[in-house]
């Protein structure tokens, strides 16, 4: 668990920031970092997270999150899945199918033709 | 639309971008491809983290030091579609993160009224190109004001679209729901030309909307609203609030009515911006693994040759921002700042949709002041704070353009104006008026043509 929120009495936040809490957050980003940077980081995160605190000021109760941007209409696409260049050119060695089963090509057995360029018969 | 012609442009770069560093690649002349069009000849610059087919795609960062973009963005196609021609790529800073340009991984870029001033960022080489005359036009992104900024220090326009209306499709992605790629221009009517060019639908962005007009909608000021923040007055370095004041009484002179509003979660805004952007940052830079792009450190292990490389070949800026959005993400914090901060989100946004039932447009500053000497940065979260003014557009998805407006101890001083969602056309019409009619706008042309470079 990483340094704790808590409150200073006025329903402020307040966070306190640790070594450690750094070198956590640090893993959980997949950096590395040394000892040096890792102490300016913790000065850094000290500072903004005093900042942060000031977002407590605004009272949100009942006000509905925005991920995206609120009330953006977007145009929806047509529900027609697309196939990629890659995929088609994939699809297309894919064997066909015909009255439920595979088709394959047929086997050319001797006396049918099928003689080698050389005008050799096939084995 | 008028045009410098490639080989004065050439010959710009040639002279200048040793000392400017706007350009990152530059393609060479014989290899130029333009088009016929409505565009035909006129020079874009790209920032280095829109992607163009064939050409380098660093982001500013040491992580993409080999990458070559394998597609074309839509915008970019769309340009050379109708006959432009693209240049070369411009300095950022890493990833588009920052004010001043100086996180670049390749050098900072400089401003061209002063050399010893910064550009601005993140879209410093662009700002920087249009001022120096080194393209015709130039593409940014704006995220948190990376445009809009640059463009005010550099004494050119800067334009931010409606949140959709120009394709994301081929931007390197830092924060996608505030990201937007935006124009810069020496002219407001270049940008709405190239605006009209490069916008429009488009499948391969799930966020696109259809484009409105960009034709001219008005041609006067009179009946006209505009809307002043009294908040932000106090803040406001004495050189940008004359200024801000000279552009308020030209627009009253020109028959717009002045109305007062007042924004209280002004301050706000910063810690809001700082929570979602880093958090979105967090999980699209999650991309870069050491294992796809072009480097990778050596390491015993699969865990440890991520984290390695992304240690080693990240900036520090761009590390801090990861590790802040990882931690609102975190399990302990997430109510407390992401969702909150999604909420304040949609009070700004309610905020400045009030705003705009009250007037048609918000003129606001883009800085506190002219841009700050590559020696002078401030500190990381100082710099931070400078973005109070550009970030409102961002978080509400909001059109704005930033023009040149003013001189200082001989460096230039933006403004802003702020429209309500799909009113792009009308900012380029109040900022052509402004144009025409505000006085002090002959300084363009002298621009940077200037001694300093």
């Amino acid at each position: 668990m990483l340094a704790t929120v808590g409150s200073d009495g006025e329903g402020r936040m307040q966070v306190n920031v640790t070594h450690d809490d750094i070198r956590a957050v640090y893993l959980l980003s997949s950096l590395t970092g040394n000892d040096e940077e890792i102490a300016a980081m913790r000065e850094h995160f000290a500072k903004m997270f005093r900042h942060l605190d000031d977002l407590s000021r605004v009272p949100v109760e009942g006000v509905e999150p925005s991920f995206l941007l609120p009330h953006c209409e977007m145009p929806l696409r047509t529900d027609q899945p697309s196939v990629s260049a890659e995929a088609k050119a994939i699809q297309s060695t894919f064997v066909e199918c015909a009255e439920g089963f595979l088709v394959v090509p047929r086997v050319v057995t001797r006396g049918e033709g099928g003689g080698s360029e050389d005008g050799e018969e096939n084995p | 639309m008028e045009q410098l012609g490639i080989a004065q442009i050439y010959e710009a770069i040639t002279a200048r971008n040793g000392t400017l560093n706007a350009y990152l690649h530059v393609v060479p002349r014989e290899r130029l491809t333009g088009g016929e069009g409505p565009l035909s000849g006129v020079c874009i610059g790209v920032k280095d983290n829109i992607a163009v087919s064939g050409l380098p795609l660093t982001c500013g960062s040491k992580f993409l030091e080999h990458y070559t973009a394998p597609y074309t963005a839509t915008v970019v196609e769309r340009l050379t579609t109708a006959g432009a021609v693209v240049v070369g790529k411009l300095n950022m800073d890493e990833f588009a993160m920052g004010s001043a340009n100086t996180y670049s991984a390749y050098g900072p870029c400089r401003n061209p009224w002063d050399i010893t001033r910064v550009p601005g960022g993140s879209s410093g080489g662009s700002a920087a190109a249009v001022a120096a005359k080194m393209c015709d036009v130039a593409l940014g992104s704006d995220t948190g004001g990376s445009v809009r900024q640059p463009a005010a220090y550099c004494g050119v326009y800067g334009y931010k679209p409606t949140y959709g209306v120009l394709s994301r499709y081929g931007l390197t992605a830092f924060a996608s729901s505030l990201d937007q790629i935006g124009i810069l221009a020496r002219r407001p009517a270049h940008i709405r030309t190239v605006a009209s060019h490069a916008a429009g639908f488009d499948e391969r962005d799930a966020t696109s909307i259809v484009a409105p007009s960009f034709s001219p909608t008005v041609s006067s000021l009179r009946g006209m609203r505009i809307g002043v923040i009294g908040e932000y007055e106090a803040k406001m370095g004495n050189a940008v609030r004359d200024a801000y004041e000279r552009c308020l009484d030209t627009l009253r002179s020109g028959g717009a009515t002045i109305v007062s509003l007042s924004f209280p979660e002004y301050e706000q805004v910063i810690s809001v911006y700082q929570v979602v952007a880093t958090a979105e940052a967090s999980a699209n830079l999650a991309r870069f693994d050491g294992i796809r792009y072009t480097v990778r450190a050596d390491a015993g292990s699969f865990r440890d040759l991520i984290a390695e490389s992304r240690g080693r070949f990240f900036g520090a800026e761009v590390k801090r921002r990861i590790l802040l959005g990882t931690w609102v993400l975190s399990r302990d914090y997430y109510d407390s700042y992401y969702l909150r901060a999604a909420r304040v989100r949609t009070v700004i946004f309610n905020r400045w949709r009030r705003f705009f039932e009250e007037c048609n447009l918000v003129l606001m500053p883009v800085t506190t002041d002219i841009a700050f000497r590559l020696d002078e940065v401030p500190d990381p979260f100082s710099l931070y704070l400078e973005d109070l003014f550009t970030i409102p557009a961002n978080l509400t998805g909001m059109p704005a353009i930033a023009f040149p407006a003013s001189v200082h101890r001989r460096m230039p001083i933006g403004l802003q104006i702020m429209a309500d969602r799909g009113k792009d056309a009308l900012l380029f019409d109040v900022a052509e008026w402004l144009e025409e009619h505000f006085a002090d706008f002959t300084f363009i042309e002298r621009g940077c043509s200037h001694d300093a470079v």
